[in-house]
């Protein structure tokens, strides 16, 4: 795909295959479904430029993506320690009992680890497909699953 | 053991199932709104497509969405009327919260290790003087011979020679100016050094403690010293030296009162060292940009850029411009081998700082003290939390 394709075809095609995805992955980074349609929006038109150069656009815009709702994170952060204005959120997701206690737990994890855990159990990327999102090694990154499960393993064993 | 494996199966489907059901909302069509924002397409292109009932901005909202666009215009107004020499460079993306500064490789290659990670003070261990100010430059080129002939004259920071061969024959990295050649410039005394980059030679003075460099490649030695005679008598580059015609003049950023050099060496024994620096303040001058590439794909906020440069054209050869830190690689040979730099000259990007630029990733404060945990390194590296917190420490000169 390197440098031949025509970007537009390229964009295009990434949209279809991948934005869908890409808002659903945002909404379990940031927790707000709004909010992670403008992510994808932005990580769509941030990768635009570059994707018709790259062997694998759609790595390129989850890494964009995911890096994109990371500094949404830190913002957040920093909004919440300067605690106006307040923040703009859509009902949560009506989820099961059972599941709505992980999911709640899920939000709690530290930023990394919630990453890690998304990445792995629901994209389903391996362990050198994360680290190479995160920027970490792969070491790093079983080490935040591993850390994540287990302070999931409360809620998660809830449900047995 | 079973017992185990079927427990932790059944949390990882429920863990499943959780983030399933969480990520099942209807998405809606965004396309026209990402055509539009990606060619420009107007104002109201700007506005993310949202689903329905989202809450309604307030009015305060509005506005300050709408000073962060203008200033966001502004600053693209800004990066789009840079002069070319300032604006090839530019970081991209926008990070609101600045990274640590830290950069590790990922995954050396089989046979590549880490060999040190040093802070240094190369205002003071290099190049002692002035180096907190903006300094100048000036190059003229001589239009009758091969392009590689220049005159590039320094003024407010001295430059020494980046490599010179040892008694003995081996490399001499960053050599103190300790032993320098003096040479005689008629008002002032200079002091003579040959590099052993190619044909480059500097001669250095001082004029009411101001330092003044020249740096000549592809002249004779008679050439360059006379040349340096001329502009140390008049007190000025207001003149091209004879046989000279005026190419371009800069300004330079204040040296960085510290960097960070990590050393590695290759499968091949190869040594190569990428170098962490304040951002701006990793821009020696290029000779001549060799371009931009495509950032890693683990890190595309950032933009690589490749150049040679004016002191050392064969060394430094690709960098990263990264928030608040430039990163230069310095592809080195196996030292001990003069005469295999003497070949290097300016040339291609190594196999080698092609393959580091693509594993360097911006690293958190954690995964750089496990670097640090597993190599020689300077103690006040430890003190630091981000590469900017240097500045502030007592970084010791090294040796």
């Amino acid at each position: 795909m390197r440098g031949s394709a025509d970007p537009r075809a390229v964009r295009e095609q990434l949209y279809r295959d991948q934005y869908a995805a890409s808002v659903r992955l945002a909404r379990l980074l940031v927790g707000d479904h709004h909010r992670a349609e403008e992510l994808a929006q932005e990580a769509f038109v941030r990768v635009a430029e570059r994707v018709a150069d790259t062997d694998s656009p759609s790595a390129y815009l989850r890494t964009a993506l995911v890096n994109l709702c990371r500094d949404h994170g830190r913002r957040r952060r920093t909004v919440q320690r300067n605690p106006e204005p307040p923040p703009l959120t859509s009902p949560p997701p009506p989820l099961p009992a059972d599941l709505d206690v992980v999911w709640q737990a899920v939000q709690q994890l530290p930023e990394r680890r919630r990453v890690a855990i998304v990445l792995r159990f629901w994209a389903d990327l391996s362990t050198e497909d994360i680290a190479t999102v995160l920027g970490a090694r792969p070491a790093t990154v079983r080490s935040l699953i591993h850390r994540g499960l287990a302070s999931l393993e409360e809620v998660l064993d809830d449900g047995r | 053991m079973a017992g185990d494996l079927a427990t932790a199966h059944a949390g990882e489907a429920r863990l499943r199932a959780t983030l399933a059901a969480a990520a099942s909302a209807p998405v809606a069509p965004a396309w026209e709104t990402i055509r539009a924002r990606v060619l420009d397409e107007g104002a109201e292109g700007l506005a993310p497509t949202r689903s329905a009932s989202r809450p309604r901005r307030t009015p305060a909202l509005v506005a300050a969405a709408a000073a962060v666009l203008v200033l966001a215009l502004i600053g693209a107004l800004v990066v789009a009327t840079r002069p070319e020499s300032e604006g090839r460079f530019t970081q991209v993306g926008g990070a609101a919260a600045a990274p640590p500064g830290w950069f590790v490789p990922q995954d050396l290659p089989a046979g590549w290790t880490i060999t040190s990670v040093s802070a240094v003070r190369p205002d003071e261990t290099r190049c002692p003087g002035p180096g907190e100010e903006p300094a100048r430059g000036i190059r003229w080129l001589r239009p009758d011979s091969s392009p590689n002939a220049a005159i590039t004259v320094t003024i407010g920071r001295c430059v020494p020679p980046d490599l010179v061969s040892g008694p003995g024959g081996e490399v001499i990295r960053f050599p103190d100016r300790a032993a320098p050649v003096d040479v005689d410039l008629g008002s002032v005394t200079g002091s003579f050094a040959e590099s052993l980059v190619g044909s480059d030679h500097l001669i250095s003075w001082q004029i009411d403690g101001v330092p003044w460099t020249l740096e000549g490649s592809g002249l004779q030695i008679e050439e360059l010293v006379a040349a340096a005679r001329a502009i140390a008598t008049a007190g000025s580059v207001d003149v091209a030296p004879t046989g000279f015609t005026f190419d371009e003049t800069w300004t330079e950023p204040p040296r960085p009162r510290t960097q960070v050099e990590v050393e590695l060496t290759t499968a091949d024994g190869n040594q190569l060292a990428y170098v962490l620096v304040p951002g701006g303040a990793g821009a020696y001058r290029p000779r001549a940009d060799v371009g931009t590439s495509t950032p890693p794909e683990h890190a595309p906020d950032l933009v690589l850029r490749a150049a040679t440069y004016a002191t050392a054209p064969w060394s430094l050869r690709y960098g990263i411009v990264a928030p608040g830190v430039d990163v230069d690689l310095w592809a080195r040979l196996a030292p001990g081998d003069p005469a295999a730099i003497r070949r290097a000259g300016i040339g291609e990007i190594s196999d080698d700082a092609r393959l580091l630029v693509n594993l360097l990733a911006p690293a958190s404060t954690a995964e750089w003290r496990e670097l640090l945990a597993q190599v020689d390194h300077t103690p006040v590296l430890d003190e630091a939390d981000e590469f900017s917190a240097l500045a502030e420490l007592d970084v010791p000169p090294p040796g």
